[in-house]
């Protein structure tokens, strides 16, 4: 069955972000007026990275199940992180983990179980700083990708398909993103495609969207395109989703509106899962 | 109830310190304990759960458990809260640990065997060469990556997982075999398929070679196991 491997040290599995970082990252982002769209997109990836920390996180060790990858396009195309990791590709997550360019303390609101919310000091790592500059080439990021997932799938013919996670107001300014994409995700290993997910951060204040499974309710042109480019949800990841509460059906996709599909991360098989807290 | 002999290994891929399930025994009690994967500090919580529950009765009530849980969970949390320096540790931390739990005595007196579990540790009794009774789960397909867990801080879960008891009168010379989820589920599926996978068990030297060869062939899930063979 696709989509079923294990994933252990042994066999590892890879995330590839690409990062929007074009000018259009300057304007405010739809759910937060206090922010720009590019802030919105750099505490995704930090966020999203801190969770697939956290997943392999048993104390002070810190298991490689996942190798991590970045891609970030705005004015051109860059690759790889900053700071002691860069010039890097496909770090090990261990190294990842202790290698952030900084940790912030930041309050969250948490539900207090009985009916409120408490707020909470978190560390907020940070390996990406908000950047928006020059035009969008999407379409080279993602040919930049299909290059560095290729490579990763000739190592890892056995393991877990890699995912490549696009975070984007999705506005190319290189043409459509739509062939590049279907390359790329005919990309893959014995154990399946590799997945193409996108988090479309928006300048409108509609409602989060996660794992729609049609284009009916997304705000324009944009959002509407990077849904058409995303995976289907195989189906251990939908069965994942729906237990969590989504409704996902066969059609859903990986993709998300001002949303940051952290959830998603969750529902990959590492072994036992906790049982949920309150 | 003596100990004939164990067998443990970690998953592949990982190191002995990484080995995560615990087992103990007392003069008529066994426990065994499965940290779960997604957890911090995972092995030492099982480690505390079977100490604990290996020294003194089980509690008859359920409340009663959960408190002792708790005050176990005060323990882990002293234990391990100190060595929490990188970033990742101490965000991880008051999301607490979790395990399954698996605690069998047998009564000397009356020779019932008394069993609970929570989650996916099983045991299994072999009399007369058939498998008498196997507890708490009976069926291959009923393991999944979503079992009961004891929590060190029950009262952070949404759902409390349900405590399975069981008592069954043992004759003598009957043998119990404890095992972890992995070697459960392969364990259930072979006795699905008429055979007797207590005969099929390797021998202690013969135990890497079976572990790899059966992990290879997809028959055996990758993760941590532990096998206890006790005679009662």
């Amino acid at each position: 069955m696709p989509y079923s491997a294990e994933i252990s040290r042994a066999k590892p599995t890879a995330f590839c972000f690409l990062i929007d970082q074009s000018g259009s990252m300057d304007d405010p982002y739809g759910m937060d007026s206090g922010k720009r769209k590019c802030d919105a997109v750099a505490d995704a990836v930090n966020r999203l990275i801190a969770t697939l920390v956290l997943r392999c996180a048993k104390g002070e060790d810190v298991r490689d199940y996942f190798q991590i990858d970045v891609i970030g396009y705005g004015g051109t195309v860059r690759t790889g992180f900053g700071g002691a990791l860069a010039g890097r590709q496909f770090i090990p997550i261990s190294e990842v983990a202790d290698n952030p360019l900084r940790v912030e303390t930041r309050a969250r609101k948490e539900d207090d179980g009985a009916g409120g919310l408490i707020e909470r000091s978190v560390r907020f790592p940070v390996w990406f700083e908000p950047m928006a500059n020059g035009n969008t080439p999407m379409v080279a990021a993602v040919e930049e990708a299909y290059q560095k997932v290729k490579a990763w799938t000739e190592l890892y013919p056995l393991s877990y398909p890699p995912s490549i996670i696009n975070i984007s107001d999705g506005e190319p300014t290189d043409g459509s993103p739509r062939p590049a994409s279907d390359k790329l995700k005919s990309l893959g290993t014995n154990d399946g495609k590799a997945l193409f997910f996108n988090i479309h951060i928006s300048g409108t204040s509609k409602r989060p969207v996660e794992f729609p499974d049609s284009q009916i309710g997304l705000p324009d042109e944009y959002a509407q395109m990077l849904f058409e480019i995303s995976s289907v949800l195989p189906p251990k990841l939908r069965d994942e989703a729906r237990r969590e509460g989504f409704s996902a059906s066969e059609n859903s996709r990986g993709f998300a509106f001002n949303a940051d599909l952290r959830s998603l991360i969750q529902f990959l098989d590492i072994g036992t899962r906790t049982a949920d807290l309150r | 109830m003596k100990l004939l002999r164990h067998l443990t290994a970690p998953k592949d891929g990982n190191t002995a310190a990484q080995y995560e399930d615990a087992w103990a025994t007392s003069a008529d009690t066994v426990a065994v304990a499965d940290g779960a994967s997604a957890a911090v500090y995972a092995r030492q919580w099982a480690e505390l759960l079977v100490a604990d529950f290996t020294a003194a009765p089980f509690p008859a009530s359920d409340d009663d458990f959960w408190a002792r849980v708790t005050a176990l969970g005060g323990q882990w949390q002293k234990k391990v809260g100190g060595g929490a320096t990188s970033w990742y540790a101490q965000e991880k931390l008051p999301q607490g640990s979790q395990a399954s739990l698996l605690v069998a005595r047998l009564d000397p007196a009356t020779r019932m065997l008394h069993a609970q579990a929570i989650g996916d540790v099983c045991c299994f009794l072999i009399v007369d060469d058939l498998l008498h009774y196997a507890f708490p789960l009976t069926k291959s397909k009923q393991f999944n990556s979503h079992p009961g867990l004891v929590a060190t801080d029950p009262a952070a879960l949404k759902d409390r997982p349900s405590i399975v008891r069981m008592a069954v009168a043992v004759p003598e010379g009957a043998r119990l075999l404890i095992l972890t989820d992995a070697l459960s589920a392969w364990f259930l599926a072979e006795h699905e398929r008429k055979r007797k996978p207590w005969n099929a068990l390797p021998s202690d030297t013969g135990f890497p070679a079976w572990l790899k060869g059966t992990r290879e062939s997809g028959a055996l899930k990758n993760d941590d196991i532990t096998l206890l063979d006790l005679a009662l």
